[in-house]
């Protein structure tokens, strides 16, 4: 998978769960620059996420993300096996 | 040890202060661990011998993960488990054995052996704290402490051990290399433990004594107006008790050169149960927000109907039951989650309250002051009671002793301080109070406020006699 075609993915699903059409994803990205992205939210994006690509991440994942980026790669990773 | 008893503030405190400003600093967190290891010792030789080891174990089993920290098989989860199941055993032994044993001899009428272990004070609190570190260190958020004095530290510093705020490892630790021992801190930590031992004496201790009078009557024997008094001067004595508690163990922290957290933001400000659990007891539920909530959150993802709301009662059941083994306990937890689920299912629908906020307020209080009750009783059955002749459902006995007789001249006067004391006048009065910070009158307005508070106070403890802090069984 392209890395343009998971980065627009990853940004629908931004879009969809944080309420916010003009949301623009980037690599370093982290929970402060968007609005309404606490601990909470976090999981009804990581679920989101799950069903786009298909995956599932292990809590420890879940919640060790510290950036968009790093959640790019873990995703990246899952999907290409 | 109590910090608002005589033997802490004239002997304990002073030698422990100046032990630790006249020892080398490398030796200062030996000091402290001995000095902590002493107050705990206050609570008997084998509860202390019992701590040892139960520290010792957890320090080992923190090694032990963070060895399997790479580990791809089992091992790494098995460790972890272990960890945190050993330390869930340990409370339920030390703290619900009587419970259990109680249920299963009443449920199906076999004695069963009375096992009799010694009370472990503060027992909820340390055993949270090791569970934090032993979580913490399985999702990587912190490293093992290698070192078992920097640990033994962690879990037994005196200020907060009985009774929190519940410390988190990562917080905790980074403050042992950068000791902030100076007297600025010393004085801060002064002005605040001066605070909370005002809270305490003058405030939580007067108001404990009338309401012990009034929830020691049987249940109905308690006119409608006493019964109200009675929710209302314990809802005020528990705050004062308990922020005062921390205003003591932040103080010492501060004095001592550490900084723990923040326990309270004027709950009795909140607008809903959500908000109240916000600002009550914020390391208790955070603690559970955090190693309790968010994990069965992720774990029921895949659920989509009321997963939140079940998760929200479940924490709050935890809640109830973490504060004791009893019925009224459990049903004081349930009673906020039932509130807080509801709030939960009100907000994932995207509807706002449209009650004007003084309605708000009015109901949570209501609903705060309703768990108080079920809180205090000496069990379920005499709460309910309780509250039947608070709300006119139960007809009480006529016992002659009113309102009046509980309610005298130097109990209504705390009980308006108490209140006073509910509002944060820093914020609502910034003008007055920058003025006052930006002059030279300040620091010497200060220091006579806390001279009189802590006289007054001293005074206090003279005279009274031995009080223990309500959370202290917990």
């Amino acid at each position: 998978m392209a890395e343009n075609d998971v980065v627009e993915r990853m940004n629908k699903v931004f879009r969809e769960v944080f309420d916010n059409p003009e949301i623009e994803i980037f690599d370093e990205m982290t929970a402060s620059d968007v609005v309404g992205w606490d601990s909470f939210s976090h999981i009804n994006l990581i679920t989101s996420l799950e069903i786009e690509f298909e995956i599932e991440f292990t809590q420890q994942e879940a919640f060790g993300f510290k950036t968009v980026g790093e959640l790019k790669s873990a995703i990246e990773a899952k999907v290409s096996y | 040890m109590v910090f608002s008893s005589q033997i802490f503030l004239f002997i304990f405190l002073p030698l422990c202060i100046i032990g630790a400003y006249l020892i080398r600093p490398d030796f200062r967190k030996y000091f402290l661990i001995l000095a902590s290891l002493a107050f705990f010792a206050w609570t008997g030789k084998r509860p202390l011998a019992i701590f040892v080891v139960f520290a010792i174990v957890n320090y080992g089993m923190g090694l032990l993960q963070g060895w399997l920290r790479d580990d791809r098989g089992p091992g790494k989860k098995i460790a972890n488990w272990l960890a945190i199941l050993s330390n869930v055993v340990f409370l339920l032994a030390f703290k619900y054995l009587p419970f259990f044993t109680e249920i299963v001899t009443g449920s199906t009428g076999t004695e069963l052996p009375k096992i009799e272990l010694p009370v472990l004070l503060g027992v909820s609190f340390f055993v949270f704290s090791a569970i934090s570190y032993q979580y913490d260190i399985y999702y990587n958020k912190i490293a093992p402490q290698k070192n078992i004095a920097d640990f033994l530290l962690y879990l037994s510093f005196f200020p907060k051990l009985l009774q929190g705020p519940i410390t988190r490892a990562g917080e905790f630790s980074g403050q042992l290399t950068n000791n902030k021992l100076n007297l600025d801190n010393l004085s801060r930590g002064v002005y605040r433990f001066t605070v909370g031992l005002a809270k305490k004496v003058i405030i939580a201790d007067q108001l404990g004594a009338m309401v012990d009078q009034i929830f020691a009557n049987p249940a109905t024997a308690n006119g409608v107006s006493v019964a109200w008094l009675g929710a209302f001067g314990y809802a005020m004595q528990i705050f004062f008790d308990f922020s005062g508690y921390t205003d003591m163990a932040i103080g010492l922290g501060q004095m001592l050169g550490f900084d723990l957290p923040e326990n309270f933001n004027f709950p009795y400000l909140a607008l809903n149960i959500s908000d109240f659990w916000r600002r009550w007891h914020i390391t208790l539920s955070s603690w559970f927000r955090d190693y309790v909530f968010y994990p069965l959150e992720f774990k029921r993802r895949k659920q989509k109907v009321f997963r939140t709301e079940t998760n929200t009662l479940i924490v709050f059941f935890l809640t109830g039951f973490w504060h004791g083994a009893g019925w009224h306990f459990i049903v004081w937890g349930l009673w906020h989650g039932l509130f807080a689920s509801f709030e939960v299912f009100l907000r994932a629908r995207k509807v706002k309250a449209k009650a004007p906020a003084i309605v708000r307020y009015l109901v949570t209080m209501l609903i705060v002051l309703v768990g108080w009750v079920l809180f205090r009783s000496p069990g379920l059955q005499y709460g309910v009671q309780y509250l039947g002749v608070m709300f006119g459902l139960i007809k009480p006995l006529d016992t002659g002793l009113t309102l009046t007789w509980y309610l005298n001249g130097k109990i209504a006067y705390i009980l308006v301080l108490s209140i006073l004391a509910c509002i944060p006048w820093k914020q609502l009065l910034t003008k007055p109070f920058d003025k006052l910070s930006g002059s030279k009158l300040h620091d010497p307005v200060l220091l006579v406020a806390y001279l009189i508070l802590l006289g007054f106070s001293i005074m206090m403890v003279m005279s009274s006699s031995y009080s223990s802090f309500i959370y202290f069984k917990f």
